[in-house]
């Protein structure tokens, strides 16, 4: 014979263990976009580690180009003494602004189009520039689960309970919007 | 349909045809105890069963990527002798969130890659020659997205289950119609169980066939979800729509043989390289018109 004191304490059970997978696939889907996160900054500590022999390479071929050189080195700078992430999501984009200029003047080169270092360089960089175009997509996709969980019912239950916040979208800076204007 | 729609629909169905899938095999079985009655080796038949089907699962699965690698002449690739292929593939994975898969060549004339390997921590991607040269970068991006999300989604292993559950179901069948002979019949028919054991033979005469009707449909199912993953991993439905025409028209002008191709490996290519001009029913793959459809449509 199930009296209800059984009934009741069964019920609390369920109720315990589904308290558990929620909670559990919440921290799961947190450490998702954590890791995503970080993944950003291999591929741009990627890019930034092939500045110097993009410069070295390229010094010699385009004389006339020192302001084009020098936005570059300076982003790089702005990059290594950038203090928190606001400060480096900005190098960040002086770097890619200062790059693409780069590739575009260099299209005048044409000694420069024949060396193989130099077109080994641009595809190394223009497929990492593809990568952290992907890792921050891929961390958009995970904050968007993350935050699917956090508002829907009846996780949002749980969510509000322990304490996890809604996350923030990867965005880029309104100047970065604008198309990169190229002087000749 | 929205991408995420499409997603959705896609895996719905997925379950859906699983389901029935499993329900029918659940009728082969018991079809197969009517047929064959409850003989007292039946338990020991089942556990014989079971395990060879343990044994395919964790033995012979994992060897199977490389032998299809083999089977179709395909080359693993360097970075340095194609690093924008590299790079792509590894862009993909990273978007992806999967490891980056081993990238193969196959020297072929033939327009088509495809993806293996038992989970995406051991995968592989592979292209033939001739696709490379052919695709331009978004359409090629596509093509390498679609075959990524088969990976991605465990495709490899769905099919795999789903072959397993086809060996079982053929078993049944092969060895009910076998032992129906051997067993004595005039007591069940003068039991009035004649009609019923008729239906009985007719069913597991069909089963086999059905099983196959229904693998089909997963894989077809399958190769969909593919499509609307990968055009979510690149934002970009419009890549693969291409790279599908152009393999459709290439495919019309002169349809070239590929070696390693056959019923085992033809649902791990992007295009079916047994296509046949009749009913799509067959096909492991859908309608390339209605793949590149659903893809505008994104």
């Amino acid at each position: 014979m199930v009296g209800t004191l059984e009934i009741v304490a069964a019920a609390i059970a369920v109720l315990a263990i589904v308290v558990v997978f929620i909670y559990n696939n919440l921290i799961t889907l947190r450490n998702r976009f954590k890791n995503a996160w970080a993944q950003i900054d291999v591929q741009l500590k990627r890019r930034a580690d092939l500045i110097p022999n993009l410069v070295e390479t390229v010094k010699g071929y385009m004389k006339h180009e020192r302001g084009v050189l020098e936005d570059v080195t300076k982003a790089r700078s702005a990059i290594l003494s950038a203090k928190g992430p606001k400060e480096s999501a900005k190098a960040e984009n002086m770097m890619a602004g200062a790059l693409k200029t780069l590739f575009a003047v260099a299209e005048d080169y044409p000694k420069l189009q024949a060396s193989q270092n130099f077109l080994q360089l641009q595809e190394e960089l223009s497929g990492t520039e593809s990568k952290i175009a992907f890792a921050r997509q891929l961390y958009n996709d995970t904050v968007l689960e993350y935050n699917q969980s956090i508002q829907t019912i009846p996780s949002n239950i749980i969510a509000g309970s322990f304490g996890f916040k809604e996350q923030e979208y990867f965005q880029v800076e309104e100047a970065e919007r604008k198309a990169v204007k190229v002087k000749f | 349909m929205t991408l995420y729609a499409e997603i959705g629909r896609n895996n719905r169905t997925t379950l859906v045809l699983f389901l029935i899938y499993s329900l029918f095999y659940g009728l082969v079985f018991a079809t197969f105890l009517i047929v064959v009655g409850f003989q007292p080796d039946l338990p020991l038949f089942t556990l014989t069963s079971v395990f060879l089907l343990l044994i395919f699962y964790f033995i012979i699965f994992p060897r199977a990527p490389q032998m299809v690698l083999s089977v179709t002449g395909a080359r693993e690739l360097k970075k340095k002798e194609d690093p924008y292929l590299y790079n792509v593939v590894e862009g993909l994975a990273i978007g992806a969130g999967i490891p980056m898969p081993k990238i193969y060549v196959i020297e072929s004339e033939a327009l088509n890659a495809f993806a293996t390997g038992i989970d995406p921590n051991h995968s592989y991607v592979a292209i033939t020659s001739a696709l490379r040269k052919k695709l331009n970068r978004l359409e090629l991006e596509g093509v390498l997205a679609h075959e990524m999300s088969h990976i991605k989604n465990f495709d490899i292993r769905t099919m795999l289950v789903a072959s397993m559950f086809a060996m079982a179901i053929a078993l049944l069948a092969n060895l009910g119609l076998r032992m129906m002979w051997t067993r004595s019949s005039s007591d069940d028919r003068k039991n009035g169980g004649g009609a019923v054991f008729a239906i009985a033979i007719v069913f597991l005469f069909l089963a086999p066939i059905i099983s196959l009707l229904m693998r089909l449909a997963i894989s077809r199912n399958r190769e969909y979800a593919a499509d609307a993953s990968g055009a979510m991993l690149t934002r970009y439905p419009p890549g693969l729509a291409s790279a599908l025409e152009k393999i459709k028209t290439e495919y019309e002008k002169k349809p070239v043989q590929m070696k390693g191709a056959n019923d085992a490996t033809r649902h791990l290519f992007i295009f079916d390289p047994m296509k046949r001009q009749l009913m799509s029913l067959l096909s492991t793959h859908p309608d390339i018109d209605d793949r590149i459809k659903r893809l505008k449509a994104m």
